[in-house]
């Protein structure tokens, strides 16, 4: 797939410019030249929208959140705030800087407004890292620190990481909350994910403040995440009453919904990869319809399936899980148009409707799953996209076409769609992890 | 031989260079990169780089260029120059590194090589560092990656100096028959930019002594 220019990324392409008052004559196809109101749809989408802050279902400890802020604060405060031609006279390395900092300074507003634990952890570490990049360069530039200064502390970053993954186990109490600890642990202690890259600087030459930045912000990205990791298994540990060994399980449990899921897709009415949105007999071109079809038709396209990873069996469960979502909702909403449905826009109260409808869906499978766990981990991304697309449509002319926002009122559909199908298939994945 | 196409391409490229200099990410300009055919081009060819903090020409031949009716510059001339001859009759504007440049035309071997000049307006704060020069019987293309300057260097964001890069060409050109100038500009190393012509040349080598 790589090398050619899908049709997916040339309407991403379109779509960067195509809210803000450019030509709407697309290449990809007809047009609907239908003028919604776009007041309307602005005032509208300025409405309340669902958030579903991401949580783990064990705690994250005060001390450890407050150490990790702490190191936040003290890394964003190495660094003046207003650093001036006398101390960086190359103002495009003055400004990285400045612009790192700022970086961090925003992400670590956010983690202190974080709903939850969890997503203040996520930010904290995101703020340390931008923070880092910025005290590593100007620390550079100040006391002449050098990229090799830092190899002592990435080699007790790699030993901790290692350390960590010869105790690490899957075990857990409760199997499908571990399932979810267990995929945050695998994200973070996998040492791909964290490369400390010595040698030749990726961006910048050697001798240049910014090459000592950015392997600064490596190190410390990299050291985050192996002490978030061993947090949240000791936290997973402790919360159980008596943990077991789970490994088996995770694997057997994949193993039986990767059959199922493939057997369920056999069965799908005919599909064309290339036009997953064509239904007999319906016309959907230039419709939200088209494209919500398309969108959800990717994860579940045989050709793009590679959620089978020995290495990481608690990701590879939620990949199982969000496969179940995609196909439940892709086949709701094929019947739906099967059925004649399109949804064509005539009018700023098309896109009010999909857009309450949507949020109606999330609102309802946050509140009626009996596997908030699973549920709750899709609907966080879900809802996402709502305030996404909120972000985006509040930015429409007064005059805008049917056609011109189309795609941005299909992710409306995409998101009802996978809301309403989360809970079953929340079910499924926890059925194969508790059997009997 | 080149198509219409892409000489008319490369055409429309020279307006483009300026434009282009200094952006971050990659930009090319009207031929394919890295060059399909890897026979013309020397990789970090002996070069000097010349600036200029006002925008004005800064290297030319014969008279001084002045600005067109319009009031644009045309500080991006191209100069060639075939020997010393015509190195005499170059001239660079009063600006440090002038006599170096004009010690590199006259260290020239020019039975053997040809200088080829370019300029282009460049972010103060980085400068241009050439890459490759591609070249055939009517087409030159350069292509540059731009780094940092050193962070003593007092510079801004928002102001742009001329830089003039002389390139030693390791063949003897005839200027009249060049009628195609190309230009690619982007932010990863040389050495990550030259790999793959080394690739290229080395799958092309193979293919020569199966």
């Amino acid at each position: 797939m790589t090398g050619r220019l899908t049709r997916r990324s040339a309407l991403a392409l379109l779509g960067a410019s195509a809210l803000a008052g450019c030509s709407a004559t697309t290449p990809l196809g007809g047009e609907n030249e239908t003028e919604l109101d776009g007041a309307a749809i602005r005032a509208a989408v300025a409405g309340a929208s669902p958030s579903i802050p991401e949580r783990l279902p064990v705690g994250i400890g005060a001390d450890h959140l407050a150490a990790t802020r702490e190191r936040a604060r003290s890394l964003i405060d190495t660094v003046p705030a207003d650093l001036g031609p006398e101390q960086v006279p190359n103002g495009a390395i003055r400004e990285r800087i400045g612009r790192k900092r700022e970086h961090a300074v925003d992400s670590f507003d956010r983690a202190t407004e974080g709903a939850t634990p969890f997503e203040q952890l996520e930010a904290f570490a995101d703020a340390r890292a931008e923070a880092r990049f910025a005290a590593g360069a100007w620390r550079a530039i100040d006391e002449g620190l050098t990229r090799e200064d830092l190899t002592d502390e990435a080699d007790a970053v790699r030993a901790d990481r290692r350390a960590f993954r010869e105790r690490w186990q899957y075990v857990g109490g409760d199997p499908v909350a571990a399932v979810r600890v267990h995929a945050a642990i695998e994200r973070r202690a996998d040492p791909g994910r964290t490369d400390m890259a010595f040698g030749e600087p990726r961006r910048y030459r050697l001798g240049n403040p910014l090459g000592v930045g950015e392997l600064a912000e490596e190190v410390e990205r990299a050291r985050v995440a192996v002490d978030d990791a061993a947090h949240c298994y000791d936290r997973l540990i402790q919360s159980a009453d008596e943990p077991t060994d789970l490994r088996t399980r995770f694997v057997d449990a994949r193993t039986a919904l990767r059959d199922a899921f493939e057997a369920e897709r056999e069965a799908l009415p005919s599909v064309d990869p290339e036009q997953p949105w064509r239904v007999e007999g319906v016309d959907v071109e230039d419709t939200p319809a088209e494209a919500a079809l398309e969108e959800l038709y990717e994860p579940i396209d045989p050709r793009h399936d590679d959620g089978w990873a020995e290495t990481t069996p608690a990701r590879s469960l939620l990949w199982a899980h969000g496969s179940f979502v995609g196909l439940g909702a892709f086949e709701s909403l094929r019947e739906r148009v099967a059925d004649g449905e399109t949804f064509a826009l005539e009018s700023a109260d098309d896109v009010v409707a999909l857009r309450t409808d949507a949020i109606d869906a999330v609102r309802t499978a946050a509140g009626e799953s009996s596997v908030p766990v699973l549920t709750r981990t899709m609907l966080t991304d879900v809802a996402g996209r709502i305030g996404h697309t909120d972000d985006r449509l509040s930015k429409v002319d007064d005059d805008v076409t049917a056609a011109r926002i189309r795609r941005e009122v299909s992710t409306y559909l995409v998101a009802a769609a996978r809301a309403r199908s989360t809970p079953a298939a929340s079910e499924r994945v926890a059925g194969a992890l508790r059997p009997e | 031989m080149p198509s219409i196409t892409r000489r008319r391409a490369l055409y429309g490229a020279v307006a483009l260079v300026t434009s282009f200099a200094g952006c971050s990410g990659e930009t090319s300009s009207g031929s394919s990169y890295p060059p399909e055919d890897v026979d013309n081009v020397a990789i970090d060819p002996e070069s000097y780089s010349l600036r200029n903090p006002r925008s004005e020409p800064t290297v030319w031949s014969g008279e001084r260029p002045t600005p067109g009716e319009d009031g644009t510059n045309h500080y991006w001339n191209h100069v060639f120059v075939t020997g010393p001859d015509d190195a005499a009759n170059v001239s660079f504007a009063d600006v440090p590194g002038a006599d170096e440049a004009r010690n590199f035309l006259d260290a020239t071997d020019y039975d053997t090589t040809t200088v080829y000049v370019e300029q282009s307006a460049v972010q103060e704060c980085f400068a241009p560092e050439l890459c490759y020069v591609e070249w055939s019987e009517t087409e030159i293309e350069t292509s540059y990656t731009r780094r940092y300057r050193d962070v003593d260097v007092a510079c801004e964001t928002d102001v742009e100096d001329v830089v003039a890069t002389l390139v030693r060409i390791p063949a003897v050109i005839d200027p009249s028959d060049i009628n195609g100038y190309g230009s690619s500009h982007g932010s990863r190393t040389c050495a990550r930019r030259n790999e793959r012509i080394r690739q290229r040349r080395n799958a092309s080598d193979g293919g020569a002594h199966p």
